[in-house]
Protein backbone atom coordinates (compact mmCIF):
# COMPACT_ATOMS: atom_id res chain seq x y z
CA UNK A 1 0.00 0.00 0.00
CA UNK A 2 2.99 2.09 0.86
CA UNK A 3 4.43 1.77 -2.66
CA UNK A 4 1.02 2.68 -4.05
CA UNK A 5 0.36 5.39 -2.20
CA UNK A 6 3.93 6.60 -3.61
CA UNK A 7 3.94 6.07 -7.32
CA UNK A 8 0.39 7.77 -6.68
CA UNK A 9 2.73 11.00 -5.41
CA UNK A 10 4.83 10.48 -8.26
CA UNK A 11 1.90 9.78 -10.92
CA UNK A 12 1.21 13.61 -10.97
CA UNK A 13 3.79 14.40 -13.61
CA UNK A 14 3.34 11.50 -16.10
CA UNK A 15 -0.49 12.30 -15.54
CA UNK A 16 0.39 15.76 -16.49
CA UNK A 17 2.03 14.86 -19.31
CA UNK A 18 -0.50 12.69 -20.75
CA UNK A 19 -2.96 15.37 -20.83
CA UNK A 20 -0.42 17.81 -22.70
CA UNK A 21 -0.18 15.32 -25.03
CA UNK A 22 -3.91 14.96 -25.67
CA UNK A 23 -4.62 18.79 -24.88
CA UNK A 24 -3.87 22.10 -26.61
CA UNK A 25 -0.98 23.64 -24.72
CA UNK A 26 -2.93 23.32 -21.28
CA UNK A 27 -1.91 25.14 -17.89
CA UNK A 28 -1.69 22.46 -15.29
CA UNK A 29 -2.24 22.99 -11.49
CA UNK A 30 -1.29 20.47 -8.80
CA UNK A 31 -3.17 20.77 -5.56
CA UNK A 32 -5.73 23.26 -7.06
CA UNK A 33 -8.65 25.04 -4.75
CA UNK A 34 -11.13 23.89 -7.59
CA UNK A 35 -13.95 25.61 -7.54
CA UNK A 36 -12.94 27.62 -4.53
CA UNK A 37 -10.95 27.20 -1.43
CA UNK A 38 -13.29 24.40 0.10
CA UNK A 39 -12.48 22.16 -2.38
CA UNK A 40 -8.64 20.95 -4.06
CA UNK A 41 -8.79 18.68 -6.63
CA UNK A 42 -4.92 16.81 -7.29
CA UNK A 43 -4.66 17.82 -10.58
CA UNK A 44 -6.64 20.73 -12.75
CA UNK A 45 -5.83 21.36 -16.36
CA UNK A 46 -7.65 24.01 -18.39
CA UNK A 47 -7.02 23.35 -22.43
CA UNK A 48 -5.80 26.41 -24.85
CA UNK A 49 -3.42 28.15 -22.72
CA UNK A 50 -5.76 28.64 -19.89
CA UNK A 51 -8.72 30.02 -22.00
CA UNK A 52 -10.78 26.28 -22.59
CA UNK A 53 -12.69 23.72 -20.87
CA UNK A 54 -11.10 22.55 -17.25
CA UNK A 55 -10.02 19.33 -16.73
CA UNK A 56 -9.95 17.57 -13.07
CA UNK A 57 -7.60 14.63 -12.14
CA UNK A 58 -8.60 12.76 -8.65
CA UNK A 59 -5.71 10.79 -7.81
CA UNK A 60 -5.71 7.35 -6.00
CA UNK A 61 -3.51 4.62 -4.58
CA UNK A 62 -5.66 1.72 -5.64
CA UNK A 63 -8.71 1.15 -8.01
CA UNK A 64 -10.71 0.88 -4.85
CA UNK A 65 -10.13 3.69 -3.63
CA UNK A 66 -11.07 5.53 -7.10
CA UNK A 67 -14.24 3.97 -7.09
CA UNK A 68 -14.97 5.20 -3.70
CA UNK A 69 -14.00 8.65 -5.05
CA UNK A 70 -16.04 8.92 -8.36
CA UNK A 71 -19.31 10.41 -6.44
CA UNK A 72 -16.78 13.57 -5.31
CA UNK A 73 -15.24 13.89 -8.64
CA UNK A 74 -19.36 13.86 -10.09
CA UNK A 75 -19.79 17.20 -7.95
CA UNK A 76 -16.86 18.68 -8.95
CA UNK A 77 -17.41 21.48 -11.53
CA UNK A 78 -15.57 20.17 -14.84
CA UNK A 79 -16.05 19.74 -18.63
CA UNK A 80 -13.94 16.36 -18.34
CA UNK A 81 -13.08 14.40 -14.97
CA UNK A 82 -11.03 12.30 -14.89
CA UNK A 83 -10.06 9.35 -11.64
CA UNK A 84 -6.64 7.84 -11.79
CA UNK A 85 -5.13 4.56 -10.14
CA UNK A 86 -2.30 2.41 -10.22
CA UNK A 87 -2.68 -0.19 -11.89
CA UNK A 88 -0.35 -2.87 -13.90
CA UNK A 89 -3.59 -4.57 -15.38
CA UNK A 90 -4.93 -2.05 -17.60
CA UNK A 91 -7.98 -4.16 -19.24
CA UNK A 92 -8.91 -5.68 -15.60
CA UNK A 93 -9.25 -2.22 -14.26
CA UNK A 94 -11.07 -0.78 -17.37
CA UNK A 95 -13.92 -3.97 -17.09
CA UNK A 96 -13.94 -2.85 -13.40
CA UNK A 97 -14.00 0.95 -14.06
CA UNK A 98 -17.06 0.27 -16.66
CA UNK A 99 -19.72 -0.61 -13.64
CA UNK A 100 -18.94 2.14 -11.92
CA UNK A 101 -21.48 5.22 -12.05
CA UNK A 102 -19.38 7.01 -14.56
CA UNK A 103 -22.30 8.99 -16.34
CA UNK A 104 -23.92 12.08 -15.68
CA UNK A 105 -27.42 11.68 -14.24
CA UNK A 106 -28.57 14.73 -16.02
CA UNK A 107 -26.66 15.19 -19.12
CA UNK A 108 -23.76 14.16 -21.01
CA UNK A 109 -20.28 13.50 -19.72
CA UNK A 110 -18.71 10.31 -18.68
CA UNK A 111 -15.80 10.13 -16.06
CA UNK A 112 -12.74 8.99 -17.37
CA UNK A 113 -10.72 6.79 -16.10
CA UNK A 114 -6.09 6.66 -15.84
CA UNK A 115 -4.14 4.08 -14.50
CA UNK A 116 -0.46 4.58 -13.53
CA UNK A 117 2.14 2.26 -13.30
CA UNK A 118 5.99 1.57 -12.91
CA UNK A 119 8.41 1.72 -15.65
CA UNK A 120 11.54 -0.33 -16.32
CA UNK A 121 13.13 2.69 -15.85
CA UNK A 122 12.50 3.21 -12.93
CA UNK A 123 10.07 6.48 -13.81
CA UNK A 124 6.02 6.34 -13.33
CA UNK A 125 4.08 5.49 -16.79
CA UNK A 126 0.62 6.79 -17.36
CA UNK A 127 -2.16 6.19 -20.12
CA UNK A 128 -5.90 6.63 -20.64
CA UNK A 129 -7.96 3.25 -20.13
CA UNK A 130 -11.47 4.85 -20.37
CA UNK A 131 -11.75 8.17 -23.00
CA UNK A 132 -13.68 11.05 -20.30
CA UNK A 133 -16.64 12.21 -22.02
CA UNK A 134 -17.40 16.01 -22.27
CA UNK A 135 -19.65 17.57 -19.82
CA UNK A 136 -21.99 20.50 -20.14
CA UNK A 137 -22.05 24.21 -19.06
CA UNK A 138 -20.01 26.81 -19.53
CA UNK A 139 -17.18 28.02 -16.36
CA UNK A 140 -15.20 30.50 -18.25
CA UNK A 141 -15.93 33.48 -15.56
CA UNK A 142 -14.49 30.75 -12.74
CA UNK A 143 -11.78 29.79 -15.30
CA UNK A 144 -10.64 33.48 -16.33
CA UNK A 145 -11.23 33.82 -12.37
CA UNK A 146 -8.83 31.06 -11.35
CA UNK A 147 -6.06 31.68 -14.02
CA UNK A 148 -6.18 35.70 -12.74
CA UNK A 149 -5.72 34.68 -9.06
CA UNK A 150 -3.30 31.68 -9.39
CA UNK A 151 0.05 30.76 -11.17
CA UNK A 152 0.19 27.01 -13.48
CA UNK A 153 2.75 24.59 -12.35
CA UNK A 154 3.20 23.39 -15.74
CA UNK A 155 2.32 26.57 -18.34
CA UNK A 156 3.28 27.33 -22.10
CA UNK A 157 4.69 31.21 -22.43
CA UNK A 158 4.46 32.98 -25.67
CA UNK B 1 -1.61 46.83 -20.94
CA UNK B 2 -1.78 45.12 -24.74
CA UNK B 3 -5.47 44.09 -25.67
CA UNK B 4 -6.94 41.17 -26.04
CA UNK B 5 -9.71 40.63 -28.86
CA UNK B 6 -13.23 39.14 -27.59
CA UNK B 7 -16.21 37.48 -29.17
CA UNK B 8 -17.35 40.71 -30.51
CA UNK B 9 -14.03 41.86 -32.69
CA UNK B 10 -15.12 38.03 -35.36
CA UNK B 11 -15.53 38.47 -38.08
CA UNK B 12 -15.33 34.89 -39.87
CA UNK B 13 -16.45 32.57 -36.69
CA UNK B 14 -16.89 29.84 -39.60
CA UNK B 15 -13.43 30.21 -41.31
CA UNK B 16 -11.77 31.13 -38.26
CA UNK B 17 -12.58 27.82 -36.87
CA UNK B 18 -12.10 25.39 -39.57
CA UNK B 19 -8.46 26.82 -39.76
CA UNK B 20 -8.45 26.21 -36.11
CA UNK B 21 -9.34 22.94 -36.24
CA UNK B 22 -6.98 22.71 -39.07
CA UNK B 23 -4.08 23.67 -36.82
CA UNK B 24 -5.11 21.48 -34.17
CA UNK B 25 -5.59 18.45 -35.83
CA UNK B 26 -1.58 18.99 -37.08
CA UNK B 27 -0.63 19.62 -33.86
CA UNK B 28 -2.16 16.68 -32.13
CA UNK B 29 -1.15 14.32 -35.03
CA UNK B 30 2.51 15.60 -33.70
CA UNK B 31 2.16 14.95 -30.45
CA UNK B 32 0.43 11.44 -30.96
CA UNK B 33 3.80 10.88 -32.99
CA UNK B 34 6.22 12.13 -29.92
CA UNK B 35 5.44 9.60 -26.98
CA UNK B 36 9.09 9.37 -26.35
CA UNK B 37 12.53 11.01 -26.38
CA UNK B 38 13.20 8.32 -29.59
CA UNK B 39 9.85 9.35 -31.01
CA UNK B 40 11.87 12.81 -32.23
CA UNK B 41 14.68 10.82 -33.80
CA UNK B 42 12.19 8.43 -35.43
CA UNK B 43 9.58 10.71 -36.54
CA UNK B 44 12.41 14.10 -36.95
CA UNK B 45 11.23 15.49 -40.41
CA UNK B 46 7.39 14.77 -40.22
CA UNK B 47 7.29 16.41 -36.29
CA UNK B 48 9.35 19.75 -37.62
CA UNK B 49 6.77 20.07 -40.80
CA UNK B 50 3.24 19.38 -38.78
CA UNK B 51 4.67 22.02 -36.82
CA UNK B 52 5.10 24.41 -39.60
CA UNK B 53 1.76 23.41 -41.03
CA UNK B 54 0.25 23.99 -37.64
CA UNK B 55 1.56 27.52 -37.46
CA UNK B 56 -0.04 28.08 -40.91
CA UNK B 57 -3.28 27.55 -40.70
CA UNK B 58 -2.83 29.37 -37.17
CA UNK B 59 -2.25 32.26 -39.24
CA UNK B 60 -4.94 31.18 -41.55
CA UNK B 61 -7.20 30.98 -38.45
CA UNK B 62 -6.32 34.91 -36.91
CA UNK B 63 -6.41 36.60 -40.54
CA UNK B 64 -10.24 34.54 -41.60
CA UNK B 65 -11.15 35.50 -37.90
CA UNK B 66 -9.70 39.38 -37.30
CA UNK B 67 -9.05 40.76 -40.47
CA UNK B 68 -11.66 41.93 -43.68
CA UNK B 69 -8.61 40.67 -46.07
CA UNK B 70 -9.60 37.10 -44.39
CA UNK B 71 -6.65 34.67 -44.88
CA UNK B 72 -3.32 35.54 -47.19
CA UNK B 73 -3.66 34.47 -50.42
CA UNK B 74 -0.07 35.26 -51.66
CA UNK B 75 1.80 32.44 -52.66
CA UNK B 76 4.79 33.23 -49.87
CA UNK B 77 3.75 32.28 -46.46
CA UNK B 78 6.11 34.40 -45.38
CA UNK B 79 3.45 37.47 -46.65
CA UNK B 80 0.90 35.76 -43.99
CA UNK B 81 3.42 36.60 -41.34
CA UNK B 82 3.22 40.01 -41.74
CA UNK B 83 0.05 40.36 -42.36
CA UNK B 84 -0.84 38.60 -38.51
CA UNK B 85 2.19 41.65 -37.46
CA UNK B 86 0.61 44.36 -39.20
CA UNK B 87 -2.80 43.00 -37.67
CA UNK B 88 -1.27 42.75 -34.50
CA UNK B 89 0.72 46.28 -34.12
CA UNK B 90 -2.75 47.88 -35.87
CA UNK B 91 -5.18 46.51 -32.97
CA UNK B 92 -2.60 47.21 -30.35
CA UNK B 93 -1.97 43.42 -29.64
CA UNK B 94 0.75 41.90 -28.11
CA UNK B 95 2.87 40.55 -31.32
CA UNK B 96 4.97 37.79 -29.32
CA UNK B 97 3.55 35.36 -31.17
CA UNK B 98 4.82 36.37 -34.25
CA UNK B 99 8.26 35.16 -33.80
CA UNK B 100 7.50 32.35 -33.28
CA UNK B 101 5.46 32.22 -36.36
CA UNK B 102 8.42 33.98 -38.74
CA UNK B 103 10.72 30.94 -37.54
CA UNK B 104 8.82 28.23 -38.57
CA UNK B 105 7.18 29.32 -41.83
CA UNK B 106 10.92 31.09 -42.66
CA UNK B 107 12.10 26.54 -42.68
CA UNK B 108 8.85 25.13 -44.38
CA UNK B 109 11.10 24.91 -47.30
CA UNK B 110 14.30 23.36 -45.59
CA UNK B 111 11.85 21.16 -43.30
CA UNK B 112 9.96 20.18 -46.78
CA UNK B 113 12.89 19.65 -49.56
CA UNK B 114 16.52 20.48 -47.80
CA UNK B 115 19.13 18.29 -48.25
CA UNK B 116 20.22 18.24 -44.71
CA UNK B 117 19.34 15.65 -42.10
CA UNK B 118 17.17 17.73 -39.44
CA UNK B 119 19.21 18.42 -36.20
CA UNK B 120 16.92 16.98 -33.66
CA UNK B 121 17.08 19.51 -30.74
CA UNK B 122 18.11 23.27 -33.01
CA UNK B 123 15.67 22.32 -35.69
CA UNK B 124 12.52 19.62 -34.75
CA UNK B 125 12.92 20.31 -30.61
CA UNK B 126 12.83 24.03 -31.21
CA UNK B 127 9.81 23.39 -33.91
CA UNK B 128 7.33 22.10 -31.71
CA UNK B 129 8.35 24.23 -28.74
CA UNK B 130 7.97 27.47 -31.38
CA UNK B 131 5.26 25.85 -32.49
CA UNK B 132 3.81 25.30 -28.53
CA UNK B 133 4.52 29.13 -27.73
CA UNK B 134 2.29 30.56 -31.04
CA UNK B 135 -0.31 28.24 -29.79
CA UNK B 136 -0.66 30.05 -26.60
CA UNK B 137 0.10 33.17 -27.58
CA UNK B 138 -3.08 33.37 -30.30
CA UNK B 139 -5.40 31.50 -27.50
CA UNK B 140 -4.43 34.57 -25.00
CA UNK B 141 -4.48 37.22 -27.48
CA UNK B 142 -7.32 36.11 -29.89
CA UNK B 143 -9.49 34.64 -27.12
CA UNK B 144 -12.46 33.20 -29.27
CA UNK B 145 -9.68 31.29 -31.47
CA UNK B 146 -10.02 28.84 -28.32
CA UNK B 147 -13.77 28.78 -28.63
CA UNK B 148 -16.87 27.93 -28.63
CA UNK B 149 -16.23 25.06 -26.27
CA UNK B 150 -17.16 26.99 -23.34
Amino acid sequence: MKAEQDMATRAKEPIAQLLIRRLMVPSIYFDASWPDRSTTVDLLAVDRGGTGDVHVVAIRATLQDALVSIPDLQAIPAQYRWIAFASSNREASRRRLTRAALFSDIGPGRVGGICFFPVEDGTTGADIVIPAERFAGSLRKQVDRFVGKHSADIEFRP
Amino acid sequence: MARILGDRDVLDRQQMEHYRDRAESYKSARSELVRTEKDFATYRDAVALLSVHAAISLMDAILCGFTKAGRSRSETHMDAVKDVAKLCSGRGLDDAGVKHLRWLVGRKSDFSYGTRRLDLENDVKAAQTKVDQAFAWAYRVFGPIGGPQQ
